[in-house]
C-alpha cells in the first residue's frame, strides 16, 4: 500500500509562518531578522517563537553581530534545515499535481 | 474533495514560497554591484599605487586610502539585509585570487618588465580585479 505524500510533510515546516521563513533562508545565505520579520509579516515575538523552533529542529542558526552601535541578528538555513525544505518542497508539488486536484479556477 | 483541498492549499503554499524567494533574491541583488564596485576599485588603487604615485609618501598615503575605502565598503555591504546565496565564499575567493595575483603573480611581473607605465598597470589591474567581475556576474545571473 502506498502512503499518501502528505505523511512525508515535515511537520517543523508545515506551519505557514515557518514555511515561509524556510522558503526566505533558503534562497540566500543570510538575511536579517527585521527583513524575515517585514517579508513574512509577521510580529517580533512570533517570528522570535518559530526561529527557536526551527533552531531546536537544526534548520536554522541565529547569529548576534555588533554593527557600530547597532545589533544585528543574522538567520541563515544550515544544510539538514535547506534539505528538509526541499523535500518538503518535492511532497507539496506532488500534492499538488496529484490526480483529482485541479488547478484554482482563474479569477476574473 | 479532500485530495482537491490538499492541492489547493499545496498550491497556495508553493505560490508563498515563490513571492518569499523572489522577495529575497531581489532584495540581494546589491551584491553583484557591490561585487563589481570592488573591482573598480582594485584597479583605480593598484594603478594609482604603481604607475602614479610608485614611491614617496604619497605612495604611503594611496595604499592607506585605498585600505580604508574598503574597509568602509565591507561596514557598509554589513548593514545590508540580505546576503545572497554563496555571497562570503564568492567574495573570499575573488580576494584571494585577486591578491595572489597582485602579490606573487602579475604585480612582479608587470614591476619587472613595465615598471611604472600607466597603460601597462591599468591592464594588469583589470586582469587581476577580473575574479571580481566573474564574481559580480554569476551573483547577478542567479538572480
Amino acid at each position: 500500500m502506498t502512503t499518501h505524500p502528505r505523511h512525508r510533510l515535515d511537520t517543523v515546516i508545515h506551519t505557514p509562518a515557518r514555511f515561509s521563513i524556510m522558503a526566505l533562508l533558503a534562497s540566500v545565505e543570510r538575511a536579517e531578522f527585521r527583513f524575515v520579520r517585514d517579508t513574512v509579516q509577521i510580529s517580533d515575538s512570533a517570528l522570535s517563537q518559530h526561529l527557536t523552533t526551527l533552531e531546536k529542529a537544526g534548520y536554522i542558526t541565529i547569529r548576534k553581530a555588533q554593527t557600530g552601535r547597532r545589533t544585528t541578528t543574522w538567520l541563515s538555513s544550515t544544510p539538514d534545515g535547506r534539505d528538509a525544505f526541499t523535500r518538503h518542497l518535492a511532497t507539496l508539488n506532488q500534492i499538488a499535481s496529484q490526480p483529482g486536484t485541479p488547478a484554482d479556477p482563474p479569477t476574473p | 474533495m479532500h485530495d482537491e483541498n490538499e492541492g489547493r492549499a499545496a498550491r497556495t503554499a508553493l505560490a508563498e514560497a515563490e513571492r518569499v524567494r523572489g522577495r529575497a533574491v531581489r532584495s540581494g541583488r546589491w551584491f553583484s554591484g557591490y561585487l563589481a564596485a570592488l573591482g573598480v576599485g582594485a584597479i583605480a588603487w593598484i594603478t594609482l599605487l604603481e604607475a602614479v604615485w610608485p614611491d614617496g609618501a604619497a605612495r604611503t598615503y594611496t595604499a592607506a586610502g585605498g585600505a580604508l575605502a574598503f574597509l568602509l565598503a565591507s561596514l557598509w555591504a554589513e548593514r545590508r539585509r540580505v546576503f545572497p546565496a554563496g555571497a562570503s565564499r564568492r567574495f573570499m575567493i575573488s580576494a584571494i585570487v585577486w591578491f595572489t595575483l597582485y602579490l606573487l603573480v602579475i604585480g612582479p611581473m608587470v614591476r619587472w618588465k613595465m615598471e611604472t607605465s600607466l597603460p601597462g598597470w591599468i591592464a594588469a589591474a583589470t586582469v587581476m580585479a577580473l575574479p571580481f567581475f566573474a564574481a559580480a556576474a554569476r551573483t547577478a545571473r542567479r538572480s
